[in-house]
């Protein structure tokens, strides 16, 4: 039933206020992009993506805490609990990857593609309990 | 002859502060019993946070051994002992550890959902452990709404619904006020009584002693039975 703790924490990393902000940028990269279409805009546009997600984990790290040391508090796993990690950020990855999609779609097919494959990878080491 | 819970020896812990190792346990010993109800005084910063930390496996020693209900602590590594939070020994920290955005239902439906409970089990198990606690009619309010006393309710209701062996409390009084104190420590002997439950309990409250059975005191690292 694991899988349901991850559907958990996307959900509370969509209602945390990081969010928020995270689906502002995202309005605002995809306007930048699609108007000034280049290699350098997409250079400024990743590097601030990165910036705006480590923005908004640094917002909400007391919610973060506060989940690490529930599921820590109810017996989950060091790995689980790093699994969650990746999930709660990884939500927020694939809005910013929405704006990467409107202007640049073979990228974002190939990002989205290696992306989820890491979660299907991740999902299947870390949530098998024996 | 009485079933042997909880057995600590010699056990140490160091903390390094300003390039100085302190030792904040200094060789505690102590044995617990099925349906103890033990409280541990002491002063701020007299180390019974960590203890009670080192009794949950969210702590490691760094001399001595713990045995819980058979199982040596100090030999798992960081996923049994993991395992060991989510079966035998339930844990509660002085800020609840609840997370305050999800509800009171979804609070108490983690340990279940570690645990590997169906659905159906889950609802009719939390079901039965909020009605217990009484504050079923809260299911569905979000944490950051409740007072400090239905607080303290759902995470001993989290605790609870696993049914462990061992009871951990940090500070359970300590954001109440008396007359809801005793409320939560009532509601500790019911568990105790009902369950069978061993409930460890730390406070710099002195007047928590008197609802136990076992009463010990905790001095610069010094456990000492009174």
């Amino acid at each position: 039933m694991h899988y349901k703790i991850l559907m958990k924490t996307a959900k509370y990393s969509v209602t945390c206020n990081g969010f928020g902000y995270v689906l502002l940028y995202t309005l605002s990269l995809t306007l930048y992009i699609t108007i000034c279409f280049s290699e350098i805009a997409l250079f400024i546009s990743l590097l601030l993506s990165i910036m705006m997600l480590y923005a908004s984990l640094l917002s909400d790290r007391l919610s973060i805490a506060q989940l690490i040391n529930a599921y820590s508090i109810v017996g989950l796993k060091r790995k689980e609990i790093v699994a969650s990690f990746y999930i709660f950020a990884n939500t927020r990855v694939l809005v910013i990857a929405i704006a990467f999609l409107v202007a640049y779609p073979s990228i974002v097919v190939a990002f989205l593609t290696l992306s989820n494959t890491f979660i299907a990878l991740v999902y299947y080491f870390t949530f098998r309990r024996v | 002859m009485k079933d042997v819970v909880v057995i600590v020896k010699n056990l140490w812990k160091y903390y390094n502060y300003m390039g100085h190792r302190i030792a904040i346990l200094r060789g505690i010993n102590a044995t617990l019993y099925r349906a103890d109800i033990a409280c541990i005084y002491g002063p701020s910063g007299a180390g019974k946070t960590t203890f009670l930390k080192i009794l949950a496996g969210l702590e490691r020693p760094d001399l001595g051994e713990i045995i819980v209900e058979g199982y040596n602590l100090t030999l798992l590594d960081d996923d049994a002992l993991a395992t060991i939070r989510a079966s035998i020994v339930s844990y509660i920290p002085q800020d609840y550890g609840l997370i305050e955005d999800f509800t009171v239902y979804e609070n108490v439906e983690l340990p279940l959902l570690v645990a590997g409970f169906s659905e159906e089990e889950r609802r009719v198990t939390i079901l039965e452990t909020l009605k217990y606690m009484g504050i079923a009619e809260k299911m569905h309010t979000k944490v950051r709404y409740l007072s400090g006393g239905e607080k303290q309710r759902v995470a001993i209701a989290r605790a609870l619904v696993v049914t462990p062996s061992l009871l951990l409390a940090d500070e359970p009084t300590a954001n109440l006020d008396w007359e809801n104190a005793k409320k939560v420590l009532e509601l500790f002997i019911k568990i105790n009584r009902d369950f069978k439950t061993t409930v460890v309990m730390v406070s710099h409250d002195a007047r928590i002693l008197e609802f136990a059975n076992r009463k010990f005191a905790l001095y610069d690292g010094v456990l000492k039975e009174v």
